[in-house]
């Protein structure tokens, strides 16, 4: 045990003390929260160049709607109420005669201009836009455009048109538009939890659930371990790769058991791992406490993070250590452990079923699926109703087994291949050795 | 008293025989010299004495202990093998104080310094590896190999790359050591080396041994078949010589290996009427001779025939 120290000892100073880790620690948050950031900041950061908008309307009674509506817009909604700034680009509406004849010329003569860019786009309306929709029996309207992912003025055309068109159509029917409205106003279901009984016996009412407050300490968790996986697996296959390429691998398996190289290895990456999560759970809580969320991180979850987190490292790491040690470049490397991504990333395949369901029987078979356990076990205790406590123990013994499995078969594997050179080994060649040794 | 006992060993790599049925006796205290050609089995018969590999037959004992299945490499050796390399980006003093802390030794700051200034490293302690020639590197190897006292020190090839005084400084270190009671296996292409520094010597040819003993019992069995002379005369005056079986020019003398049978008088006379004799003298084979006698491309021919 004392070597395994010396091993680790070495691998948590190395690691922690090189640059890389320092940058991978700044770059991951980024990497995984950066296009939220990026959304939140860009937010508003729009073009405000006005939109002219050609109307092409055969029925000759919706432009003027249209216009005022568009009018409206533009003294009500493109402006911030508090700082008065333009957030929202103006609609200018340019009413254009049909002709009857020649309808496709002065179709692709609108054409023409948008892409000279003197228009951002054109609609036509049908002769029987106002009409029921059976009678007509075709889209009333057409938008063109040469920008389809532009959807804001064609969203607002939808909703403004599809309004002119109700309330003509309630009007031909007599209906007051009022009496409508109001019928269909919806009601709001607040979304609450359970009451319950506090200890000096008094029922307490059940809160309401906020979802954020929810979702974001299981997300959060998930998005911690799975980013300590990641920062972790991969340094253990390229220190091995080192080992055999700087040819330091048989060096020290003259003062030091294979095996009790990769368990050294493999737990001082767990503990590299954990620092990680102290460091990002640290500077999570600051944030959280910042912006007033401080009670939602999960402290009381920490003890199971941390047998799931390093139970985790180990099962996956063993298996990247042993595909190192057969291969004696990054490229063969990478090759030999596309497989053993699969299974770390099964979670994310059922997380949102998961979350939506957390009590549901497949839920609960999956997250006791060992390659599975710690991220869906995690998640699932994170989120109401937490399971029977029965589970999370389950979950653990069946993740530790396969560990040990794990461990034991990369070992096998690990201690043939540190000194094999030449071309990287078959499966059936590497089950070879964990057969014979 | 033996520091390393193998008794039938046998290492097979799928088809490929690599050791076959080898039994050797290394004494405690002795050095012992590997030879053999490139690929003849010498690190495997090595990597097995120190539990790197374990024969498919066979039994070892390394300092009294049976290693034969065992996984744990032992405190009490030093290994440095052929292929070494070492963490580039560490400073010295902590590679050093690694390599020791995993024999066992903790806080030998001091023993490193003493090494460090033996092998006239001592201002490089506090640089990265990555700064140091090969040849250091090979020397802070080397120290990491023996700081921690080891009874028995097991060099693969602890001389290649190294110039004539870095040898001597490892040399001289490593007889130290001997000096000191440890028991050094080294294995060497430099057949000089070995007759100078070895106590025995042992010879690995195709995965078998082919010699093993003191230098002067493997003479003795080769016999004293040889001549050096220098003889000054017209034409090729030795391939006139009958009872010669091959000729080495080695530029200021030649050396002659005598068919079997042939009496040495009776060449220096027939050599004395055609030539003026300026040396002549009846020699042991050297360990190169001996070696290119085993394992030379005239062996190989036989071998294969």
């Amino acid at each position: 045990m004392r070597k395994v120290w010396v091993v680790a000892s070495r691998e948590y100073r190395t690691t922690i003390k090189s640059k890389t880790f320092v940058i991978v620690m700044g770059l991951m948050p980024i990497f995984m929260f950066g296009s939220i950031v990026a959304d939140r900041v860009m937010r508003g950061r729009v073009d405000v160049t006005t939109k002219k908008i050609a109307v092409v309307d055969h029925s000759g009674k919706l432009f003027e709607a249209l216009r005022d509506s568009a009018e409206s817009r533009n003294e009500e909604e493109v402006l911030d109420s508090e700082t008065n700034r333009q957030i929202e680009p103006k609609f200018e509406l340019l009413e254009i005669r049909p002709v009857e004849d020649g309808r496709d010329d002065q179709l692709f003569e609108l054409s023409e201009r948008i892409r000279r860019k003197e228009l951002f786009a054109f609609i036509e309306v049908g002769r029987d836009i106002l009409g029921s929709p059976a009678a007509s029996g075709r889209p009333g309207i057409h938008y063109y455009s040469n920008q389809p992912t532009y959807r804001d003025v064609y969203r607002w055309l939808a909703r403004v048109i599809n309004a002119q068109v109700q309330s003509a159509r309630l009007a031909e029917a007599h209906i007051d538009k009022a009496v409508v409205q109001k019928a269909m106003m919806s009601v709001s279901v607040e979304n609450l939890g359970l009451f319950a009984r506090n200890d000096s016996g008094e029922i307490v009412q059940a809160e309401e659930i906020d979802e954020a407050r929810t979702m974001i300490p299981a997300l959060g968790m998930i998005m911690l371990m799975w980013m300590s996986l990641v920062i972790t697996v991969q340094p253990l296959l390229n220190c091995v790769l080192e080992e055999k390429m700087q040819r330091i691998a048989e060096v020290l398996l003259g003062s030091v058991g294979p095996f009790e190289l990769m368990a050294g290895k493999l737990l001082g990456y767990v503990l590299v791992s954990l620092t990680m999560v102290a460091v990002y759970m640290c500077g999570g809580y600051f944030v959280a406490d910042h912006f007033g969320y401080a009670d939602i991180v999960p402290f009381h979850l920490m003890g199971w993070f941390v047998v799931f987190q390093s139970l985790a490292i180990l099962m996956f790491g063993s298996m990247f250590l042993a595909a190192g040690s057969c291969c004696n470049d990054l490229r063969e490397a990478q090759n030999l452990v596309l497989p053993i991504w699969l299974p770390m990333i099964i979670p994310f395949f059922f997380l949102s079923t998961v979350m939506e369901h957390p009590d549901s029987l497949f839920a609960t078979a999956l997250s006791l699926f060992p390659p599975a356990t710690p991220m869906l076990m995690l998640l699932r205790m994170s989120l109401p109703p937490a399971p029977a406590l029965w589970q999370p123990i389950v979950g653990a013994i069946g993740t530790l087994v396969t560990t040990v499995v794990c461990v034991w078969l990369a070992g096998r594997v690990f201690r043939v291949g540190l000194l094999l050179s030449g071309k990287p080994p078959k499966f059936s060649q590497m089950l070879r050795w964990v057969v014979s040794g | 008293m033996h520091s390393v006992q193998i008794e039938g060993i046998t290492k097979r790599f799928g088809d490929t025989v690599a050791v076959s049925e080898l039994s050797l006796q290394v004494p405690t205290g002795s050095v012992y010299g590997f030879i053999g050609p490139n690929g003849s089995g010498k690190t495997t018969t090595l990597r097995m004495i120190m539990r790197i590999l374990h024969p498919d037959q066979g039994r070892i004992r390394v300092l009294g202990e049976d290693v034969t299945d065992q996984g744990a490499a032992s405190d009490k050796i030093g290994y440095l093998p052929e292929e070494r390399g070492l963490y580039r980006k560490m400073v010295v003093n902590e590679l050093l104080q690694f390599y020791a802390e995993l024999k066992g030794l903790r806080r030998c700051q001091d023993e490193i310094d003493r090494w460090l200034k033996r092998l006239d490293l001592a201002d490089y302690g506090k640089k990265k590896v990555e700064t140091l020639s090969k040849g250091m590197s090979q020397k802070v190897q080397f120290i990491a190999t023996v700081l921690h006292k080891p009874e028995l020190i097991i060099l693969d090839e602890p001389f290649s790359g190294l110039d004539p005084v870095n040898m001597e400084v490892l040399r001289d270190a490593i007889l130290d050591m001997k000096r000191g009671g440890a028991t050094v296996i080294f294995s060497t292409h430099d057949m000089g080396v070995a007759e100078k520094m070895c106590d025995y010597v042992f010879m690995i040819f195709k995965g078998r041994k082919v010699l093993d003993g003191t230098m002067e019992s493997i003479q003795d069995q080769y016999g004293a078949d040889t001549i050096r002379v220098r003889a000054r005369g017209n034409g090729d005056i030795f391939g006139r010589l009958s009872g010669i079986d091959k000729i080495n020019d080695y530029g200021k003398f030649q050396e002659l290996r005598l068919t079997n049978g042939t009496d040495s008088q009776s060449v220096l006379k027939e050599l004395a009427g055609a030539a003026r004799v300026e040396l002549f003298e009846i020699a042991r084979p050297s360990l190169h001779d001996i070696f290119v006698r085993i394992a030379g491309p005239q062996a190989r021919e036989i071998n294969h025939a």
